[in-house]
């Protein structure tokens, strides 16, 4: 991986982290900024003090943005916005591959 | 032979084998092209004679919103029995209200209405699920809205009156 691609890789990142934080003020109604929540910052318990029925909302929040279905993942993998971003990334690079294939053909 | 992916008419003695609700709190008399897990048709008739008209209110009877709400949530979690009832679990769901979002009541509903909902899955699995409803009276929107549901198989040894009527 050259530096242009470790580039784009992080830029990829950052833009799905701040999906998954404007997902989360929207959907759960904070009023607060989405920035204002960090990457590793805990969203249950200490930290954004959300509940299960938070929980619930932000695993039908994460399919209807990401298409992506966690129902039977692991509670830790809603522990911070990053474990949530390691659960999604494997199927947008899917669909981006896919999207690839489709330009090419 | 019957397709099983072909859309399913339920009377109301099919709904309440399915959902644990009784009078007066079953909200739905029949429900058609029912899609399991996808989305339903539910009708409800709305009559002079239910007991929220006996204050809701005096002079002006007129159907609860939230009874609207309820009557959609119903369908919802019919369509998830339905899904579940397909694939061996056919002992019906207990369902709960888990979040509601954007609801519009854009015009009353009163006694003499039918009124027909329709509900569609958006996103949930596993005993959550999210769904886009409508109610319409004749050709007019009534209300509208997104409801969440938690639900899970109802344990078979619960043993509820299958009477529609229930024990008024």
């Amino acid at each position: 991986m050259d530096i242009q691609e470790m580039r784009a890789e992080v830029e990829r990142r950052r833009a799905t982290c701040s999906r998954i934080k404007e997902m989360i003020v929207t959907r759960l109604d904070l009023t607060m900024d989405p920035e204002w929540i960090t990457d590793d910052q805990s969203l249950f318990g200490r930290g954004l003090e959300l509940d299960s029925l938070d929980f619930l909302e932000l695993a039908v929040g994460i399919e209807v943005e990401f298409g992506v279905a966690l129902y039977e993942s692991q509670i830790s993998v809603f522990g911070s916005v990053s474990t949530l971003a390691n659960s999604v990334e494997p199927e947008l690079r899917r669909s981006r591959r896919q999207a690839e294939l489709e330009l090419q053909a | 032979m019957t397709d099983p992916a072909a859309p399913l008419a339920l009377d109301c003695d099919q709904i309440a084998r399915l959902l644990p609700h009784r009078w007066p709190m079953l909200m739905l008399d029949a429900a058609r092209e029912v899609v399991p897990g996808v989305s339903a048709v539910g009708v409800k008739n709305v009559t002079a004679d239910e007991p929220w008209c006996v204050g809701h209110f005096p002079g002006k009877v007129v159907l609860p919103g939230v009874l609207a709400v309820e009557a959609m949530c119903q369908l919802a979690l019919l369509t998830c029995a339905v899904e579940r009832a397909g694939r061996g679990q056919g002992g019906g769901v207990d369902g709960y209200l888990t979040s509601l979002r954007n609801f519009r009541f854009r015009k009353m509903i009163v006694p003499g209405d039918q009124l027909i909902l329709r509900v569609e899955h958006i996103a949930g699995a596993n005993g959550v699920s999210e769904f886009r409803g409508e109610g319409k009276v004749a050709d007019d929107v009534v209300v509208t809205g997104v409801l969440t549901a938690a639900y899970s198989d109802r344990p078979s040894s619960n043993a509820r009156t299958t009477s529609v009527g229930g024990s008024r």
